[in-house]
């Protein structure tokens, strides 16, 4: 979005279609964040809604310290820990005990997933994703589908950065799991 | 299928299926009803007394009227009383403890440095 300080400003102001350009720039971001948590697509606009209206009433004490949207992020997580009373507790249960620097490759150099067999995988892992504990799914969410770095995980979720970094870990070796799983049942039905 | 697949290519499946999980399509555009909620959120006053006000502003009132009528109807030989005892015992600070005013005022600074290592922290981590 071009120009967003400015849109904040008047919004913080009380202009209300300033507002409700913000909205409308970042309601499928919040959205989706919600979706993946509660997994639920009625509740998942409620709380966007929800969320949208608390931004509103506190937009004054928006001070940008952290991007607007990240700000909105953290007003959805705690909606979603009031909805799900054991996310907040999990997340932390988490511990830190990975390793501090996790090794992570990214896919551009040799694209793996290609042709028909290897998209059926994609589609595979993409619902292995989806049938994660909220926590990860939560921790995913963030750091892959919004791109923020683990030190802004950690400071929204107002976790230490190695819970953030055990739980993406963690939620990788699930995902390891589903794969040899899944590597078990195309060896066993060619 | 390749069914050994190693370490290395599982990691970067994984990173794939990660990277290319999609968001989620928004069922609808929601602006107009969050504009309308909106719009029934009455303005925040721009001042506002709240109870925790009204009971401080008591206390305090009654706490400063207490001493105003105590000093006006005090006999004049107590007050006389109190004046002594009260220059006896700012004597007897400035002769035999005058290292405090130092100490606690150090202690003090050092309290109020102190409080603001968690803001710090917090910045340096930004």
């Amino acid at each position: 979005m071009d120009n967003e300080q400015a849109f904040i400003q008047r919004a913080q102001k009380g202009d209300s279609d300033a507002f409700a350009a913000l909205v409308e720039e970042h309601q499928r971001y919040i959205y989706n964040l919600a979706l993946r948590v509660l997994k639920d697509e009625d509740e998942a606009l409620d709380l966007t809604q929800e969320t949208f209206v608390r931004a509103w009433t506190a937009l004054p004490n928006f001070r940008g310290q952290s991007q607007f949207r990240t700000w909105l992020y953290r007003i959805v997580t705690n909606l979603c820990y009031n909805r799900l009373p054991n996310l907040r507790r999990s997340l932390i249960d988490l511990g830190d005990d990975v390793i501090s620097e996790i090794p992570e490759t990214h896919p551009t150099f040799d694209n793996p997933a290609r042709g028909f067999e290897s998209r059926e995988l994609r589609s595979y892992l993409h619902n292995a994703i989806e049938n994660l504990d909220e926590n990860y799914r939560l921790l995913i969410s963030l750091r892959y589908q919004n791109e923020l770095a683990y030190e802004e995980i950690a400071n929204m979720l107002n976790l230490p950065l190695g819970t953030v970094k055990t739980g993406l870990f963690r939620a990788k070796e699930q995902l390891r799991r589903a794969l040899e799983r899944y590597q078990e049942a195309s060896w066993i039905t060619p | 299928m390749d069914n050994s697949l190693t370490p290395e290519k599982q990691n970067a499946l994984i990173e794939d299926a990660l990277h290319t999980y999609p968001l989620a399509p928004l069922p609808r555009d929601i602006t107009f009803e969050v504009m309308a909620r909106i719009t029934t959120i009455p303005a925040p006053p721009t001042f506002r007394l709240t109870w925790n006000d009204f009971i401080l502003a008591t206390v305090l009132s009654i706490c400063i009227g207490a001493m105003w009528f105590s000093l006006n109807n005090l006999p004049p030989l107590l007050i006389a009383q109190i004046r002594k005892e009260s220059i006896l015992i700012y004597q007897y600070v400035l002769v035999n403890i005058r290292w405090l005013f130092p100490v606690i005022s150090f202690g003090l600074a050092a309290f109020l440095s102190a409080l603001t290592i968690p803001y710090l922290r917090q910045e340096m981590r930004k």
